[in-house]
């Protein structure tokens, strides 16, 4: 009996000490929340911290975190209580690093607490590592880290992507979540697909999809403007689409949210000119193969409100007209972006995947990424769009 | 002896389904994918299918016996010593099994939520909670498993069917991939693998002689059985829709960063692993509850013990030292594996050898009756 009582307080102690949870606490102010990463090509010599043999794609990079300072992020809306403008609520450092886990190691060198990845929200990379294909290995660190959220925005920038970081819009106290923001409403609104870095890593890893990613640029000081997406071949980035050929590629994509403005000459009067917006698309494909050769059908479906006219003319009786002219063109575009991806070789609509899915058989004789690349690039694509012009507005004419 | 009768069969069936999940629903994903591609839950319903088989072998038995367990009635079926030596490989399995699932158990509480804590202690800590917990009757057993069934199941169905929105159809076709991207070999593998992930389903052998109407006890483990089976498949399913087979070979555990990509639209509840996690720990706690409770009967029937507390404490440091065993998270895996397709051996050949020699006893005894 003494015995056991002696092995009952030992076990209690034990577990007294084992179960507090003590290793991994930590204080909020111990650790350094970043917002948002920037990435770029180092502008001179690269620190790295991990030793000689630390190699990526590249010369490095340059790595700009934009740290929370816990305290002065406002809680709420109406920004809490706040602080006077002079003191933001971020702090913008930067480190090189040969590698990504290197140029992070060495940012940690400059803070006296831990770097924290868990509320990461955007990280942006510069389009020159995008297009030197140092992507990957910029994602691979990414998909290691516990801390980070699948749902993180990926964005390309046009012109060096630190900008971004100090960039302090007017309408947000913190940049990186007015980027957030920005990024959310272009997806609400239909004029960006919900392309993010999870979807991104998705795409990079299918058997015949190729990725895109919103492409951002930096413009004067506090401006940033969404300017359409960045096409990749797996993890090199070849070219851009602008911000019609992104409505187009949705057109196609059935991405149902519809946001992009579009104008077309006014019938019988071509000085002047008829702007309608689309407020919800539909797209279906069929896949024909013939003689071993797939060729695909994209039906697609456009509804849109007319926004403004110009011009004296009534819109009464030409209406039709309008919609006729709309669906032309919206087929001209299709047809040029469908070109475009296949003169590249890089099929971001997922036709590859569309075959693999739906005929295993064929694509057995496909096999393999490159092998459908070649295929693309002579494949048929018919398009078969249709614009629907269903109201005009508050205006009777 | 008759034993003390508390366990309905809606409460039966609930048990199982608590205990099938576990610690592998977190990398089952990856592994039938990487061996089946998109025929992964067909692959994965066949192997439940075969399980809930097993399931109700082990349930008309405990009907035909309905005041004995396994280890009792196996003993009336095989003999002594025969039983004896399936009793003894089933004591020294499922210690295995419990501590390949603390191991795992703790590889991921470590890489995604505790990085500091000492992966030892987190793995102690579950043991010796299994093990205190193991310290009670059959009746107490089966009611903290039935008290758990909901909190394991619900949230797990909710994160699932926040992720759908970035599911996609493409990702998920063929279905069947037989002949296409999987060979026969590869696919029966992870029909296997899914098999052996429902091992737990052998305490119904230990539960039917407490239930009211044990003659009902297949009927339980087949709805069990059916309900966990159901979990995984869905999980597997919206894994593959939202991830895709390529993407899923990447991922260590694909049904956790599934978690990861939900998202309410609150601000205080926008991750949701945490949430999933905590779900996770209760499921990982009851399996391995299971399964060592099942030993430690074994064990106590071995000895012919009245009370099998004794040997709850005592095994603690077995099954700790067990799944310190593989050096790294590789090994850790192939161990996994291993011992998950060894023991399918004993856990199916044992249910099915019982229900042979049931029958053939049956028959044998109602020829000797005919001349009479």
């Amino acid at each position: 009996m003494r015995y056991r009582r002696a092995l009952m307080f030992a076990t209690t102690l034990v577990t007294m000490f084992l179960t507090t949870g003590c290793w991994d606490r930590i204080e909020i102010e111990q650790r350094a929340t970043v917002l948002g990463l920037a990435i770029d090509p180092p502008s001179d010599g690269v620190e790295g911290v991990s030793g000689p043999y630390a190699k990526a794609a590249g010369p490095g990079f340059s790595l700009t975190a934009q740290v929370a300072i816990p305290g002065r992020i406002p809680l709420g809306p109406g920004g809490g209580s706040g602080g006077t403008s002079s003191s933001k609520p971020v702090w913008v450092i930067t480190a090189t690093g040969r590698t990504m886990d290197d140029a992070v190691n060495s940012l940690q060198r400059e803070l006296a607490e831990k770097l924290f990845l868990g509320h990461l929200r955007v990280i942006i990379v510069n389009q020159s590592i995008a297009k030197s294909g140092a992507l990957s290995d910029i994602q691979d660190f990414l998909r290691r880290n516990a801390e980070l959220r699948r749902l993180a925005w990926l964005l390309v920038s046009t012109s060096n992507a630190h900008e971004a970081m100090d960039a302090s819009p007017k309408l947000e106290r913190v940049p990186t979540l007015y980027l957030v923001n920005m990024m959310d409403q272009a997806v609400k609104l239909g004029t960006l697909p919900n392309v993010f870095l999870g979807s991104y890593w998705s795409m990079l890893s299918s058997k015949a999809q190729e990725p895109v990613l919103p492409l951002i640029s930096i413009q004067g000081k506090d401006q940033i403007r969404t300017e359409g997406l960045a096409v990749f071949n797996q993890d090199k980035m070849v070219a851009t689409l602008d911000g019609l050929e992104t409505a187009t590629f949705m057109e196609l994509q059935n991405n149902r949210r519809s946001g992009y403005a579009v104008s077309v000459p006014m019938p019988g009067d071509p000085a002047h000119s008829v702007t309608v917006r689309g407020t919800s698309r539909a797209a279906r494909r069929e896949l024909r193969i013939n003689q071993g050769k797939p060729s695909f059908d994209v039906y697609s479906r456009v509804d849109s409100n007319i926004e403004e006219k110009t011009g004296p003319a009534s819109l009464d009786p030409v209406i039709d007209q309008v919609s006729a002219e709309l669906t032309s063109l919206v087929s001209q575009r299709q047809k040029a972006l469908i070109q475009k991806t296949q003169s590249l070789g890089t099929d971001i609509f997922g036709f590859g995947e569309y075959i693999r899915a739906t005929k295993p058989g064929y694509w057995k004789s496909v096999g393999t990424r490159e092998q459908w690349e070649k295929i693309y690039k002579t494949m048929e694509v018919r398009v078969h769009p249709k614009v629907y012009v269903r109201r005009s507005g508050m205006a009777a004419h | 002896m008759n034993k003390p009768k508390t366990i309905t069969m809606v409460q039966f069936a609930m048990n199982l389904g608590t205990v099938l999940i576990g610690v592998g629903i977190l990398a089952f994903p990856r592994i039938t994918v990487e061996r089946a591609d998109t025929g992964a839950p067909v692959a994965a319903s066949i192997g439940i299918a075969l399980m809930a088989g097993m399931a109700c072998l082990l349930g008309f038995l405990g009907g035909k016996f309905p005041n004995m367990t396994i280890f009792e009635y196996g003993e009336q079926l095989l003999g002594r010593w025969i039983n004896r030596v399936f009793v003894v490989a089933l004591v020294i399995y499922f210690l295995a099994l419990a501590a390949m699932a603390a191991r795992e158990f703790g590889e991921v509480v470590v890489t995604s939520v505790l990085q500091r804590t000492p992966v030892e202690v987190t793995i102690l800590i579950m043991v010796v909670l299994a093990a205190s917990a193991a310290r009670n009757d059959v009746a107490v057993f089966s009611r903290i498993l039935t008290f758990y069934m909901p909190f394991v199941y619900v949230p797990a169905l909710v994160i699932v069917a926040l992720t759908l929105r970035s599911a996609r159809l493409t990702n998920m076709l063929p279905l069947m991939s037989l002949g296409y991207q999987a060979d026969w070999k590869n696919y029966g593998y992870a029909i296997v693998f899914v098999a052996a992930l429902f091992q737990n389903m052998i305490i119904t052998g230990l539960v039917t002689p407490y239930m009211y109407q044990s003659n009902k006890a297949w009927k339980g483990a087949l709805i069990g059985v059916a309900a966990a089976g159901a979990v995984y498949v869905i999980l597997l399913t919206s894994t593959l829709a939202v991830f895709g087979t390529e993407e899923m070979k990447n991922l260590l555990w694909p049904t956790l960063e599934l978690a990861k990509t939900a998202a309410i639209p609150l601000f205080f509840l926008e991750r949701l692993d945490p949430v999933f996690l905590a779900v996770w720990v209760t499921a990982v706690f009851t399996a391995i509850l299971a399964s060592y409770y099942f030993s430690i009967q074994g064990l106590a029937h071995l000895f012919n013990f009245q009370d099998h507390r004794v040997f709850t404490i005592v095994l603690v440091p077995i099954v700790f030292l067990m799944a310190m065993q593989p050096p790294n998270i590789v090994e850790v895996y192939r161990a996994v594996q291993a011992v998950g397709l060894c023991g399918l051996v004993l856990t199916v050949g044992f249910p099915v050898l019982l229900t042979a020699a049931y029958l053939v006893t049956r028959s044998m005894k109602k020829k000797q009756v005919k001349p009479a």
